[in-house]
């Protein structure tokens, strides 16, 4: 993780610790950052994953990049590497005059 | 069934007394929690507070934490805004509904009673079971 950090100042990066601390974690670190060190330290099974988003795609990119060498080289324990770089699509919520929206329904037989 | 659970009021986590479950849209979190007794359902009331829930998820720093009651279902229903970094298409968690958050909540601790303790879940072999 720090390594990462280091290295892609650039990007805001998520990470799990699977088997610590992962889906109850938040994506600024915040319950990780929380978390007593003792009880992450005990955990014997544990996963590394770490995430990010980027506007540009190239970018994003470098962090598959940067984790490129663990598949031969590095800390065995994390049982190798597998990366997956996909776009996505946002959406927001938001709220709108109800006037401004037409609603209606028919039946098509 | 612990002969310690009858002789004075302990601290078990809420799964021993109710379920739950999270439902998302957008950046904001629903988690309904269900008693499975009645009479445990004043406990919920009076210790399940809005106070109580937004310092379980005090590191997703929730904009806001409203608890609708439905006295009725023996159950209540919190609205968590902006606890999803973002909503399903832009968190980066693995879990980007936070239909995990349920799980969360459910090991908060309520205080039961002693005369109560019977209804509190529990494994075959009468000892407190593990996380559902």
């Amino acid at each position: 993780m720090q390594v990462l950090q280091q290295r892609l100042p650039q990007l805001k990066m998520r990470f799990d610790l699977i088997g610590a601390v992962s889906v109850f974690g938040d994506d600024a670190g915040s319950a990780l950052a929380q978390t007593d060190p003792v009880r992450v330290a005990q955990a014997t099974d544990v996963r590394l994953r770490a995430a990010c988003a980027h506007a540009d795609k190239s970018t994003a990119a470098m962090l598959l990049r940067e984790v490129n060498a663990l598949y031969t080289c590095g800390p065995a324990g994390g049982g190798g590497v597998r990366t997956h770089l996909r776009s996505r699509l946002n959406a927001v919520s938001c709220v709108l005059e109800r006037t401004a929206v037409t609603t209606g329904f028919s039946f098509v037989e | 069934m612990n002969a310690m659970e009858h002789t004075t009021a302990q601290n078990c986590p809420l799964y021993r007394l109710a379920h739950a479950r999270t439902g998302d849209k957008g950046d904001r979190s629903n988690i309904s929690v269900i008693a499975y007794h009645a009479a445990l359902y004043p406990l919920l009331d009076q210790q399940l507070t809005e106070a109580a829930v937004a310092a379980v998820f005090a590191s997703r720093r929730p904009a806001a934490v409203t608890r609708y009651l439905l006295p009725k279902l023996g159950a209540m229903n919190f609205v968590l805004d902006r606890v999803l970094d973002g909503g399903v298409n832009d968190a980066l968690n693995l879990d980007a509904h936070g239909k995990a958050l349920a799980f969360m909540l459910l090991q908060a601790p309520i205080e039961v009673p002693a005369h109560l303790q019977h209804l509190l879940l529990q494994d075959q072999a009468g000892n407190p079971p593990a996380m559902p």
